[in-house]
């Protein structure tokens, strides 16, 4: 028999598009005597989640080895091709899985989405009777969620000057507002969606950026 | 800042950013595009050179013009140096 348990769950985090790999789940793998050769492993993510992750990724304790996983099956990463298959044998084994998210560019388009990622072991393939299960303890959350728009924003004129001021949305996480001008063009299109906004970029005058100050922040040009 | 062209609009668009890079959709902000105002001083209508003796008439000696971007602009200050005299006036666009 293989039994399928908990390992230690890693502590819960949040990460940001493009961040690093991060451990997601921990569980084991132990059988009542011999070995086991586990073929394949289903990894299931927390519903919606998958729109967030670019790569899952079962790894060996401490993360120095692979399998890769595509969410639909599991292949020895072969480096080292005398332990191939799977093994696993009466000594508890504890294995992760780790995952990566999207990059910014990858990502669903602004407002985005918080996406609160669990991963578990749902089933596995191997040659011995199975019992146990993984419940994916930990949670990833990976931020793609975009602050609230500024609200109140005015552009004056003045003597040789242009005054805009607005109100910072009230997010906690905000970290600054940034001022795009553009020399007039009338009726050229004024790009709203992130990607036009880093493919236009070179079209714009980054103005300044200015760090949370509360309401009213004035910027003079 | 300076810089402004006379008569040029600006756009402006603002997007919040949080601390994981992620920005909002973008807001153009009431007014945009805006037209700063600006006051150009340029040459006026050339006058005609002259010779004149002493205790001779008043005589034109430079043309100038001013232009605002929009609206009306107030002088306030007057200088006078030798043979510059500037006066407080309105200017209409």
């Amino acid at each position: 028999m293989t039994t399928l348990g908990n390992g230690t769950d890693p502590a819960n985090a949040t990460v940001a598009p493009g961040g690093a790999a991060t451990m997601a789940d921990a569980f084991t793998f132990q059988t009542g005597s011999g070995t086991d050769a586990i073929t394949a492993v289903t990894v299931t993510l927390a519903p919606g989640t998958s729109a967030g992750v670019s790569l899952v990724e079962i790894t060996n304790d401490a993360g120095s080895d692979r399998l890769r996983v595509d969410q639909r099956s599991v292949q020895r990463h072969a480096r080292d091709p005398a332990d191939d298959p799977y093994h696993r044998d009466d000594d508890e084994h504890a294995d992760k899985i780790r995952v990566t998210p999207k990059s910014h560019i990858a990502m669903p388009v602004p407002p985005g989405a918080s996406y609160a990622l669990t991963a578990s072991v749902s089933s596995w393939t191997g040659t011995n009777v199975q019992a146990g299960s993984d419940s994916g303890g930990t949670t990833i959350t990976i931020d793609n969620l975009s602050p609230g728009n500024v609200t109140g924003a005015t552009t004056t004129a003045g003597d040789q000057q242009i005054t805009v001021a607005w109100t910072n949305p009230a997010d906690s996480d905000l970290e600054q507002v940034v001022v795009l001008r553009r020399a007039g063009v009338p009726g050229r299109h004024v790009a709203d969606r992130r990607r036009e906004l880093f493919r236009r970029r070179h079209h714009w005058r980054v103005h300044r950026g200015v760090r949370r100050h509360g309401a009213g922040d004035k910027l003079h040009g | 800042m300076t810089g402004w062209t006379t008569a040029r609009s600006y756009h402006y668009k603002l997007f919040a950013r949080d601390t994981n890079r992620n920005y909002a959709t973008g807001v153009v902000p009431t007014g945009s595009p805006v037209t700063p105002t600006v006051t150009t001083l340029g040459d006026g209508t050339p006058v005609s050179n002259a010779t004149i003796a002493p205790g001779g008439a008043a005589t034109m000696a430079d043309a100038f013009a001013f232009q605002t971007g929009s609206g009306t602009d107030s002088h306030h200050r007057h200088h006078r140096d030798p043979g510059v005299g500037h006066v407080g006036r309105r200017v209409p666009r």
